[in-house]
């Protein structure tokens, strides 16, 4: 089995609109439990992502056999969570959250350099909130998220099914090579540029390096491109805790020239940390380590 | 002109850490990408900050660059032509 992201997500269109209708209607509560709802149906048809997850708990974190059964219901539900939590505040229920700003002072630091900058994020906690975040620190402060293609096209379908919102802030890898042209304009503009660091899809160019014990395939670009481009580089995470609080994390990091594998290394161990703090949300629903036979 | 490429050779291969290479090795009308001198689309971003930084050209088109970057003659070419610094 490949292990890298088949590039599908199950049903997001449809469940957005139940979302949405839900919040406005009946209140985030309602949402949250509206999401016990299709958990079982995941944890009964997706096979492929249930293995995924139950590895990840009982061969990764070494959870008993109960435990890593009944963590992939709760981890499927605090990913419901948060795209509950992400449709409330995109629809104006900001003031429902409360919010920590930690390291905030390293990003306000990286954009007094004037250089733009590199946040490497993983697909854990709610990294899309980054930008609520941001619009608080600076109203020039902007980000610019990288993704891929078949990313986009799942994105657009359900934001524009939602919410009528621009979607200028996303650069889109491409095979003609435009999203250098834009990655090097928003540097230029003092943007961040956020990059996930974690999942590739099959094109990609991989590099390894051990997570949670074993080897996995990371995407080289966002390093490359972090160890070459002499702007900040932070590892940037937006993590959900009880009552509807969100925790940002920005951790500086020291970046050596050219040195791709070391960077990644320390991404690894910083990907730990935040795995340690909150091992249920991990959200890379698949064969991650592709170990499983 | 021909200073100009000699200097765009040293630069590429200082700035792009093309160890394998000497300025000699690098002929003018070699191709920078794909079977040339393999270069990818990181490489391709360095090139840009680095037009921009020295020459004070600002790419932004990505066809226009992919013509730009056909190899050190066309390169050296447009920032003969272009060039503010």
């Amino acid at each position: 089995m490949a292990a890298e992201w088949d590039g599908k997500s199950r049903g997001t269109v449809f469940g957005f609109k139940v979302f949405v209708f839900f919040i406005k209607n009946f209140g985030i509560r309602a949402a949250y439990a509206l999401m016990h709802l299709p958990i079982p149906y995941f944890c009964l048809f997706s096979r492929k992502n249930v293995r995924g997850l139950f590895y990840y708990f009982r061969k990764r974190k070494h959870y008993s056999w109960f435990q890593s059964s009944l963590n992939i219901y709760k981890g499927y539900y605090q990913f419901g969570q948060t795209l509950v939590d992400r449709i409330a505040i995109q629809s104006g229920l900001r003031d429902k959250y409360t919010y920590e700003f930690d390291g905030i002072e390293n990003l306000k630091e990286t954009l007094a350099l004037n250089k733009g900058g590199i946040l490497i994020s993983a697909h854990v906690g709610n990294f899309e909130m980054a930008q609520y975040f941001f619009n608080d620190l600076d109203e020039e402060a902007n980000i610019s998220i990288v993704i891929t293609d078949q990313d986009h096209e799942n994105i657009k379908e359900y934001v524009s099914s939602v919410i009528n919102r621009k979607q200028d802030n996303f650069i889109i890898v491409k095979d003609d090579m435009s999203h250098i042209f834009e990655i090097n304009a928003a540097l230029t503009q003092n943007k961040m540029v956020c990059i996930s660091g974690d999942r590739y899809m099959d094109v990609a160019k991989t590099i390894e390096a051990s997570l949670l014990g074993k080897q996995a395939k990371f995407p080289v670009g966002p390093f490359l491109l972090a160890t070459r481009l002499e702007v900040p580089v932070l590892f940037v995470y937006v993590m959900r805790e009880p009552k509807r609080h969100y925790h940002l994390y920005a951790r500086k990091v020291a970046v050596t020239r050219r040195d791709a594998s070391g960077l990644l290394t320390k991404y690894t161990q910083s990907l730990e940390e935040i795995l340690n703090q909150y091992p249920l949300q991990w959200f890379n629903f698949y064969d991650f380590w592709d170990d499983i036979d | 002109m021909n200073a100009l490429k000699q200097e765009l050779k040293e630069n590429i291969i200082e700035q792009l850490n093309l160890e394998e290479f000497t300025v000699e090795d690098i002929d003018n009308d070699d191709a920078l990408f794909g079977d040339g001198l393999g270069l990818d689309s990181i490489d391709a971003l360095e090139l840009i900050v680095m037009l921009d930084k020295d020459y004070g050209i600002k790419l932004t088109d990505p066809e226009k660059s992919k013509e730009i970057f056909q190899s050190i003659n066309v390169l050296a070419e447009y920032i003969t032509e272009h060039r503010t610094k």
